[in-house]
């Protein structure tokens, strides 16, 4: 999707936000098609900036697109099912102490987050565009780049969604096999799945 | 009216000199023409920041007790190899040495974290740094190993010597294969991805001295954040190349040897850097001052990024094999819109060479003389220009025994 560009559906409902969130899934979620639940149940519309399985633990960054309501639930619906989830503050940092302010970065990058300052000549970089792949920091002969998915210290970060603390439920709460509850979706969207396809 | 080097320098000795840096001077030559330029104007400042890879260092660490002589054995700092077959205790590191057990490029693209230009850094940066040698042990130089560290402050001396850098010019490299080539001129993404460039373009140093004028052995220069000297000309000295009207040169030509004190030096302008899948260096500011000593000088340094044209090669065919063809020609100005046009195809550029540190450097340099600290030098001698019979040379590779011709 093009950035910027609002489906019809979201307009006049709650303001649209991009976001980018890092989940994090225990390893009794591994093998569940968790991410395909955030469109079927949610109606959301994600890029799946990066993705691994490290420690028996799968870890995503995502860009979540939608409106409020929905990300909402499928937050909570996430929180439920005992996936971790922290709003993305940085995707790299970037050391200006050690940027040489060469261009390696801004011929590499394929999504074009780094441009020059028309005045100083230095390079700027446009956290909004990074699909977080890294590549930058690959290049950077003097390494000032390091593509640390900077998480928020609490959900709390602007622009950023939070996970409702009353509708979402504890992860050590919840049972191995228990189904996802479809409380707190206030789009209904989930009241169309009704957990059968499910399978946790 | 011509001035000399000498009435310059008084000039700076009096508080009196106009120094303005060589963007600065376009503007003035272009409003006032280059005879008025040339009267109003003493001192005209340059600057260039980029990987120069033939740097680096020689130290001499000082006698242990017992003594030990490197010549002939082996030694690290931090584990990159230093070159040990000088007298005792003096050691040279090159910007592109490598730890011994670098994987290189085994897994490829190799990272290269960490090489001589590192080591460099630190010393410059007043880190510790370790040294390991291992020698065969003498009568006068009994000792066979030794393990300790070293700290710029401590040593005796420590000289950056860089054989050739300060580039006229360079190539813009591009890559028309299919698959990413990883080079010294930064990763080139397949089919014309990215094209990458290395020159300051209207502030590099001897692109403001076309013809070698005013720059030459003896030359007093801003080398790493300190003051250093032209010691002759650079490694693969080119001059007898195609030039455009004003006299610049359209392919990579002129180049120099310098060298200075490292200790009094920057990291800010001495910075390692590695280069994936290529290797390691080491990132120089460098800076010359020219005296505008004619009409002729005045309009040299007024040359503009419009004015300079460089040639777009392939570092996927021609430059690896050596073949002669190039996929056109652009100038700096081009370049620095981000934008080029190769074959009807726009390709995005960006720079190795950072244009924002050239500029400081040409700015520091010009406070430098404002303030009566640095004073500029008339050449011992001079480089050899166009018309000399200096000769680039490819190797031709024969078996012993074959006759040279």
């Amino acid at each position: 999707m093009n950035p910027g560009t609002v489906p019809d559906r979201w307009q006049g409902m709650n303001e649209p936000i991009r976001t980018k969130v890092a989940l994090e899934l225990p390893p009794y979620l591994l093998r569940k098609p968790v991410l395909c639940y955030l469109a079927k149940r949610c109606e959301l519309v994600f890029n799946i900036l990066s993705a691994n399985v490290e420690d028996g633990r799968a870890r995503f960054i995502l860009e979540l697109e939608g409106k409020h309501s929905d990300r909402e639930s499928a937050l909570t619906f996430l929180s439920d099912i005992g996936v971790r989830v922290q709003p993305v503050k940085e995707t790299i940092s970037m050391d200006k102490a050690k940027c040489t302010e060469c261009g390696a970065c801004i011929g590499i990058c394929p999504a074009n987050c780094f441009f020059r300052d028309a005045e100083t000549w230095e390079i700027r970089f446009d956290d909004l565009s990074c699909i977080a792949c890294g590549e930058c920091a690959r290049v950077c002969p003097p390494r000032a780049i390091s593509p640390k998915f900077v998480l928020a210290a609490t959900g709390r970060a602007s622009g950023v969604s939070t996970i409702p603390p009353s509708g979402g439920r504890r992860r050590q709460d919840l049972g191995r096999r228990e189904l996802p509850r479809k409380q707190g979706c206030p789009s209904a969207a989930c009241e169309r799945y009704d957990g059968a396809g499910a399978p946790w | 009216m011509p001035k000399t080097v000498g009435e310059i320098n008084q000039r700076i000795r009096d508080g009196q000199a106009v120094v303005v840096t060589a963007e600065e001077m376009i503007d003035i030559v272009r409003e006032k023409g280059a005879e008025k330029a040339a009267d109003e104007v003493d001192v005209v400042t340059t600057g260039t920041f980029g990987p120069m890879c033939s740097s680096g260092a020689f130290i001499n660490v000082g006698h242990s007790k017992p003594r030990i002589k490197f010549g002939g054995g082996r030694a690290t700092l931090n584990g990159v190899e230093a070159y040990a077959g000088l007298a005792a205790v003096d050691l040279y590191v090159g910007a592109t040495a490598l730890p011994l057990d670098d994987p290189r490029n085994k897994v490829f693209p190799g990272e290269f974290a960490y090489g001589g230009g590192h080591v460099i850094q630190d010393l410059v940066s007043r880190k510790d740094v370790v040294l390991r040698a291992q020698a065969y042990g003498t009568d006068c130089y009994p000792r066979r190993e030794l393990e300790t560290v070293i700290n710029l402050d401590d040593i005796n001396e420590a000289v950056l010597v860089n054989p050739r850098n300060c580039y006229q010019n360079y190539n813009v490299a591009v890559n028309t294969s299919s698959k990413t080539i990883y080079t010294y001129m930064g990763v080139l993404k397949p089919d014309l991805g990215n094209a990458n460039y290395c020159s300051a373009g209207q502030l590099s140093p001897l692109l403001n001295d076309p013809f070698l004028r005013t720059v030459g052995i003896g030359t007093r220069i801003f080398l790493g954040g300190g003051v250093g000297y032209v010691y002759w000309q650079g490694t693969q000295h080119n001059p007898n190349v195609e030039r455009t009207k004003g006299g610049v040169p359209r392919a990579p030509a002129g180049t120099l040897a310098v060298a200075g004190d490292l200790k009094q030096m920057d990291p800010e302008f001495l910075v390692g850097t590695s280069f994936l899948g290529y290797g390691a260096t080491l990132t120089v500011g460098l800076g010359i001052p020219i005296p505008v000593l004619d009409a002729e000088v005045a309009q040299y340094t007024a040359v503009s990024d419009c004015d300079i044209v460089t040639k777009i090669v392939d570092y996927a065919t021609s430059y690896p094999q050596r073949t002669p063809e190039n996929l056109g020609e652009v100038d700096y100005a081009t370049l620095r819109s981000g934008l080029i046009e190769i074959g009807g195809k726009k390709v995005p550029t960006a720079s190795l060479s950072s244009y924002a540190k050239a500029r400081k450097i040409a700015l520091t340099l010009k406070k430098w003389i404002q303030e009566g600290r640095f004073l500029l030098s008339e050449p011992v001698q001079p480089l050899p220009s166009v018309g000399s019979n200096v000769e680039f040379k490819p190797l031709r590779e024969r078996s012993p025994g074959v006759s040279r011709r």
